[in-house]
């Protein structure tokens, strides 16, 4: 291998891993990929309260319809990754209704999305009593 | 400093190389398709959810409207496929790099971002530093040794790192905490969810997973083949007990683990006849058996 070689695979290896570092103390999710590696690095109470996203869907004559995760565009994660936007921006919803209907080729229409947060209680790292719904938001199409 | 200069271009054969490529090129096929297929629903939503992440602001990329995603992911299929064949590896294989990495701008721009796939992109990008290769070409070469290294460091890193991101996110408190339990609540299976009445338990599996991280440099001063070989085996056994316990599994990290195995002593019959990662796993199992130098 050319000194020349040698120095730009040594300079590359350094520019990588100093940035990694870099993220992984001080950056966030938005260096990807030179971001901290922070899947799961929270902290939870042991006598604190888990939550996760579900997403319901009502058809236009009001029965439940099964949301094709394909049609909806977004993962649950991500849901909760823009949450505080969802909430803040019911148009939001809206829009994400309004889109899954327009994808629909069969079966019936969505009418309105549900967004709802299923919360467990923990008590000393144990799991105790039914789980919790709230709906935090609806997003309506037509 | 010389040492350290050796230690990143050490010698190793041609061969592993084009077995990475094998290994890679046929993931990101598995990958577009199979395990995060969710990238192409990205297509169907609307685009205010877009949230571009910084290197996309600072490159200007387009706004994934559903023609782009689709257009994107034909290509990089189409000349993921052509990178398979074994030709133009320089040219084939830095456009593989590019478009996968464009693609993974459109999967984590939308509020959650993984973190399986640091390692597997610097193998993606570090393939085509080097020139042609066979499978079962022994010849030693340290601009091999320097691809190698760099994909070897980056798995050791992602485990490292992610030991430092929840010392630094969830501070001391993630061992004594729950955040296990809280993993299980949410994605709990048929293997874990007993694990919810055993909290000190899942306190112990907590101080075993950040040891087990921060410990993981130590896979560096392993100097025999075989050891190494049982290492990563044990390394993969602990990411399908995770997978056991909350289906989530890190495969693009698995497969740039790999780089830690001999992948030069794959098949020398010729390219054709382990034309698919299928085989290559099959023969990789066979040729870590019988060989061990």
């Amino acid at each position: 291998m050319s000194r020349g070689s040698l120095i730009a695979r040594l300079t590359v290896a350094a520019a990588v891993f100093g940035l990694l570092l870099v993220g992984s103390f001080k950056g966030h999710d938005d260096a990807f990929p030179f971001g901290p590696f922070r899947m799961y690095a929270t902290a939870f109470s042991n006598n604190g309260t888990v939550h996760s996203i579900r997403v319901d869907g009502i058809d236009d004559a009001g029965r439940p319809l099964t949301i094709d995760a394909d049609l909806l565009g977004l993962r649950p994660a991500e849901f909760e990754g823009q949450l505080s936007r969802l909430e803040s921006d019911p148009r939001l919803l809206d829009g994400l209704a309004q889109s899954y209907r327009n994808h629909q080729h069969s079966g019936s229409k969505l009418h309105e999305l549900r967004l709802i947060e299923v919360s467990y209680q923990l008590r000393d790292g144990r799991r105790v009593g039914d789980p919790v719904e709230r709906l935090l938001a609806t997003g309506h199409a037509s | 400093m010389s040492g350290l200069v050796d230690w990143w271009t050490e010698p190793v054969a041609r061969g592993r190389i084009a077995a990475l490529r094998l290994l890679a090129y046929g993931y990101v096929l598995i990958d577009v398709f199979l395990t995060a297929d969710w990238v192409t629903r990205h297509a169907n939503g609307p685009t205010q959810f877009y949230r571009p992440l910084q290197v996309a602001r600072l490159l200007s990329l387009p706004i994934p409207t559903h023609q782009f995603v689709l257009s994107v992911r034909a290509l990089l299929v189409i000349v993921t496929v052509a990178a398979l064949s074994g030709r133009w590896p320089r040219l084939l294989g830095a456009a593989v790099a590019v478009l996968y990495a464009q693609w993974m701008v459109i999967a984590m721009s939308y509020g959650k971002v993984d973190h399986d796939r640091f390692a597997f992109m610097v193998l993606l990008f570090v393939l085509p530093t080097v020139g042609s290769a066979r499978l079962g070409d022994e010849a030693p070469s340290a601009e091999v040794g320097w691809a190698v290294r760099m994909v070897q460091v980056s798995v050791v890193a992602t485990y490292f790192l992610a030991a430092v991101a929840k010392l630094r996110f969830g501070g001391l408190d993630w061992l004594t905490g729950s955040t296990l339990a809280w993993a299980i609540v949410r994605r709990g299976t048929l293997f874990s969810n007993w694990l919810l009445h055993a909290p000190w338990l899942l306190r112990a599996l907590q101080w075993f997973i950040v040891t087990l991280e921060l410990c993981s440099p130590a896979i560096f001063l392993v100097r025999r083949e075989r050891t190494r070989v049982i290492v990563v085996a044990a390394l993969v056994g602990f990411h399908l007990v995770t997978f056991a316990a909350i289906g989530i599994i890190f495969l693009p990290h698995l497969v740039a683990m790999t780089a830690f195995l001999p992948l030069e002593r794959l098949s020398r019959g010729g390219y054709a006849r382990s034309a698919s990662t299928g085989d290559a796993e099959a023969e990789l199992t066979n040729s870590v058996r019988v060989t061990n130098r």
